[in-house]
């Protein structure tokens, strides 16, 4: 990988380049049993180069003839637009500690046997239901280095997993998934099963609702994907472009006072906390919405020039809307790990003023909608009817509509004391540290 | 490369069930252009490989870079596999296959120069943004690539497989008091560079939408009778069945199989649907899958009645099913699943006129921006026109629609026979975290088709 710089370094007029060595070891179990070992070795580099003032870029796990490489790279950047920002010249980055030596002592053995008792305290629960886990721990070593002189590693240990409950039945269809990851080590997978089968009692009873404007409970994992209403409007990029509707509007009061949004890369249990992002910039902590006021865009270098303000830090290589990292993959100004800040109202208290509405875990398809502006939309995969403070039963054939903008500046009730680590697509993805929501007024239209 | 495979697997060949080894190279060209500027320009050049063993019916999977070191990992596949396995490694039959596949383009991406593809793009990307005032910016995505797979089993078969592919994505966005809305136009082919020449009609088209779509009232949600256009019921037949029909969520759970059971009913008897990896030129062609089984064209409906599903070797071996080569993989840093290749709804009998008399109030909706599905599935139309008494409309924005597995398809109720075969850029994504595989290259195929009763999300 060094000699694809050092040859890059000779051949253009400036040049960076991303390693990423990591080594991923899966723990797969299906229908309830152990399957499927896997570890997933990754070593390849990421490099942007400047020739003639013009930028190129390229993915490169082939080292064979790093001269040849090098030289094709040059060519490419010569065809290029005129490069219109500077590589990292950092030359220190925060020190933060992301290797755990709790997860490091956490072999493929152990895991096996978290997993075995998980999936085990499913099929008690229901021999009906299949469970399915899948463990993860992963070990990724990153470097950065240009030819401004940045030279910068890290390394960072996760343990992660994800565990899935189905329940078959004539013309129905429950599957409830519940992840948890961490730097640290997160809540085990049998506290976790415990949970599954808490919402499992509830979702396997499917019930009819009155579809209208109602009160609507936002769980952390649908939390996650509606706040891609947001953060497409906070990236710096689109921000720059003028595609956001926020470009002017920093300062502005635009949500509710009582919410706060953080980017904090610093997280002791982040799974996305870095010491700096993947073009080398050096990472920090900082509000994108202080008490409902608009304080800050991400940026990467290209968006932080083109805005004339320095980076923010939130350049990531990171599988699109999963939350790894890789070297296959280009730049984007994306947030580390996304934080709400709680309220006061523990979680039970703030069902039990819901009269009727709609708990909403998993929302399918808001990819499918325009979310810059905040307009937001799709069916509800897992959602659960609230009658009289209590969760009654699982609600089917419904969609959600509503406008990020308004909703949680208008229509906020409350926030749980409570916050979940979660992620995108059901939880999945990671790296949102989120309480519940709750907000009036929300169209919940159905679909029967 | 091929000694090289057959050499590791002839000495670990006895140390478990079953292994195979997949070792690819690959260039990948993008381009992408947004508003006046080439936002990507890269090229990808790719060195890599997956070993898979089989014991007892436990799996290892390695993945690795650095090939010089094809031993070790092997041998750690098959450990992995010795310490899961436990049962029976069953695995459909499948031919031992010793072939050499060229990829034999009409027009190869490979011939192209950089620049004539910069140019090309660059001059669609002008004539997007200068379309009309309110045109505020453009989306250009090219994305082409030419792998060599080569892929080797213990069973003794061994292929050196090359396979091109292009995609191309070209999109306009308007804005007007506040409003801003989309449309845009896709090509993609396995075999010929020449569908990204000559798109300035179709690059008019979807910009003269975005214009129109900003002045269209959104459609008020509802259920409907729709029409989809052969673009969105292709979207539709990939999401709302064809996910479906992918074995894996049925071969170990008696459940889906009772619910997925041939035979079963699931839509009227003009209703066929199939998936096929013979149909070149298609994104999803492929000669051998990446188990190295050929493919072939399934039917999954026939006449509204289940036939088959989409199976890898072990989805295929636990059901006593044949397998259908339709085990595929995004890139050695995954192992094959069963994915859907070209997906079709095969023709019917009936015209569009035929579709829209008579038929008082109903949607006809049009192009397709893409779809995520699981019992329940959801998919979004480009753009929709009320139908009116038998007549097509005013234009509406925001139609997605939205539906149930289980009842939609048996509520499709003409089909056209007007099939079109659609390809387009992007791909098909599944899976979830590590084991999310995206673009998958595919192809759709369908005609016109009717819908009764199908919801639509609006306001």
């Amino acid at each position: 990988m060094k000699a694809l710089f050092d040859s890059l370094v000779k051949k253009t007029d400036s040049a960076e380049l991303f390693e990423l060595d990591s080594t991923v070891n899966l723990i797969i179990f299906e229908s309830g049993h152990l399957k499927n070992l896997n570890t997933l070795n990754s070593k390849g580099a990421a490099v942007r180069a400047v020739a003639g003032g013009k930028l190129g870029q390229a993915i490169v796990s082939d080292m064979r003839s790093p001269g040849e490489t090098a030289e094709r790279i040059r060519k490419l950047a010569e065809q290029g637009d005129p490069v219109s920002f500077k590589f990292s010249d950092a030359a220190s980055v925060p020190t933060l500690n992301l290797v755990d030596d709790r997860i490091a002592d956490l072999g493929s053995k152990e895991i096996v046997e978290l997993g075995q008792e998980a999936v085990e305290a499913i099929k008690a629960y229901d021999s009906n239901v299949t469970a399915d886990f899948i463990g993860e721990r992963t070990l990724d070593r990153v470097r950065v280095m240009t030819s401004r002189g940045a030279d910068l590693h890290f390394e960072r240990l996760f343990f992660s997993y994800g565990i899935s409950a189905e329940l078959i039945e004539p013309q129905n269809i429950l599957r409830l998934g519940k992840y948890a990851k961490g730097i640290t080590p997160p809540k085990t997978p049998l506290e976790t099963a415990r949970d599954v089968i808490r919402d499992l009692r509830i979702g396997r009873n499917n019930v009819s609702f009155k579809p209208g404007r109602m009160p609507v409970l936002f769980a952390p994992s649908a939390m996650s994907d509606v706040l891609m209403a947001f953060t497409g409007s906070v990236d710096g990029d689109l921000v720059a472009k003028g595609v956001s509707p926020l470009s002017r509007r920093m300062g502005e009061q635009l949500l509710d006072p009582r919410i706060s949004i953080l980017d904090d890369p610093w997280h002791p249990d982040g799974i996305m906390s870095a010491p700096f992002d993947d073009e080398g910039t050096p990472t920090f902590r900082k509000p994108l919405i202080e008490k409902g006021v608009l304080k800050q865009f991400m940026t990467d270098r290209k968006s932080a020039a083109a805005l004339d303000i320095n980076p923010s830090g939130n350049g990531y290589r990171a599988v699109p809307f999963e939350r790894y990292k890789s070297f296959g993959v280009g730049i984007s100004t994306e947030f580390s790990n996304l934080i709400i800040e709680p309220g006061q109202t523990q979680l039970d208290r703030l069902r039990a003023g819901i009269r009727y509405g709609i708990e909403i875990h998993q929302i399918n398809g808001i990819l499918l909608g325009d979310l810059i502006g905040g307009d937001f939309s799709g069916s509800l995969e897992i959602a659960y009817l609230i009658e009289n403070g209590e969760r009654t039963g699982r609600v089917k054939n419904a969609m959600v509509a509503g406008n990020f903008f308004k909703i949680f500046k208008d229509q906020l009730v409350d926030m749980s004391a409570e916050q979940q680590w979660s992620g995108t697509f059901g939880g999945c993805s990671g790296s949102l540290l989120l309480p519940y929501i709750l907000t009036d007024g929300v169209d919940i239209s159905g679909t029967d | 490369m091929k000694d090289r495979i057959e050499d590791c697997i002839s000495r670990f060949r006895k140390s478990c069930d079953y292994l195979e080894i997949r070792i690819e190279e690959f260039a990948i060209t993008q381009i992408n252009l947004r508003g006046p500027r080439v936002e990507v320009l890269q090229e990808t050049i790719e060195l890599g490989g997956c070993a898979r063993a089989y014991q007892k019916g436990g799996i290892g999977f390695v993945t690795f870079n650095d090939i010089d070191r094809l031993d070790e990992f092997v041998s750690e596949a098959i450990e992995q596999a010795r310490l899961v396995g436990r049962t029976r490694t069953m695995l459909a039959d499948a031919p031992v296959i010793r072939d050499d596949v060229d990829a034999d383009p009409v027009h190869d991406v490979r011939a192209v120069p950089l620049h004539r593809k910069l140019d090309l793009l660059k001059g669609y990307n002008e004539r997007i943004l200068g379309y009309h005032k309110h045109i505020i910016t453009s989306g250009v995505r090219y994305r082409d690539g030419f792998k060599v797979i080569w892929f080797g089993n213990s069973e003794g078969t061994l292929i050196r497989q090359e396979r091109m592919d292009i995609g191309c994505n070209l999109s306009g966005r308007s804005a007007k008091d506040g409003v801003t809305q989309m449309a845009y136009t896709s090509v993609g082919s396995s075999n010929d560079f020449n569908v990204v020449l000559d798109l300035e009609t179709r690059i008019d088209e979807a910009c003269e939408t975005a214009i129109q779509l900003l002045d269209a009232p959104t459609i008020k949600s509802g259920k409907y009778l729709t029409v989809c256009d052969p673009h969105l019921s292709g979207t539709f037949v990939h999401e709302a069945f064809g996910h479906s029909s992918e074995a894996e969520k049925v071969y170990e759970s008696e459940r889906m199989q009772e619910l997925m059971k041939f035979g079963t009913k699931f839509g009227s008897p003009i209703l066929n649907i199939y998936d096929s990896g013979i149909t070149r030129g298609s994104r999803g062609y492929l000669k051998y899958d990446e188990e190295g089984v050929p493919t072939e064209k399934t039917d999954l409906i026939r006449n509204g009645i289940l036939v088959g599903r989409l199976h890898t070797r072990e989805t295929a071996g636990k059901l006593g099913e044949k397998p259908t080569g339709n085990a595929r993989a995004v890139d050695y840093r995954f192992p094959p699943i069963p994915r859907m290749r070209n997906t079709c709804i095969a023709p019917g009998e009936s015209t569009f006129e035929e579709m829209i008399d008579g038929v008082k109030l109903g949607v006809y909706a049009v192009d397709a921006f893409g779809g995520q599905s699981e019992e329940m599935f959801t998919f979004t139309a480009g753009r929709g026109y009320m139908i009116r008494d038998g007549k097509i409309a005013e234009m509406v924005k925001n139609v997605t629609l939205s539906g149930n597995l289980f009842t939609t398809l048996k509520n499709i109720d003409l089909i056209g026979n007007d099939f079109s075969q659609i390809e387009s850029g992007g791909g098909c994504g599944k899976g979830d975290g590590r084991t999310f595989q995206f673009p998958l290259p595919v192809g759709e195929g369908s005609p016109h088709i009717r819908i009764r009763d199908i919801v639509i999300g609006g306001q």
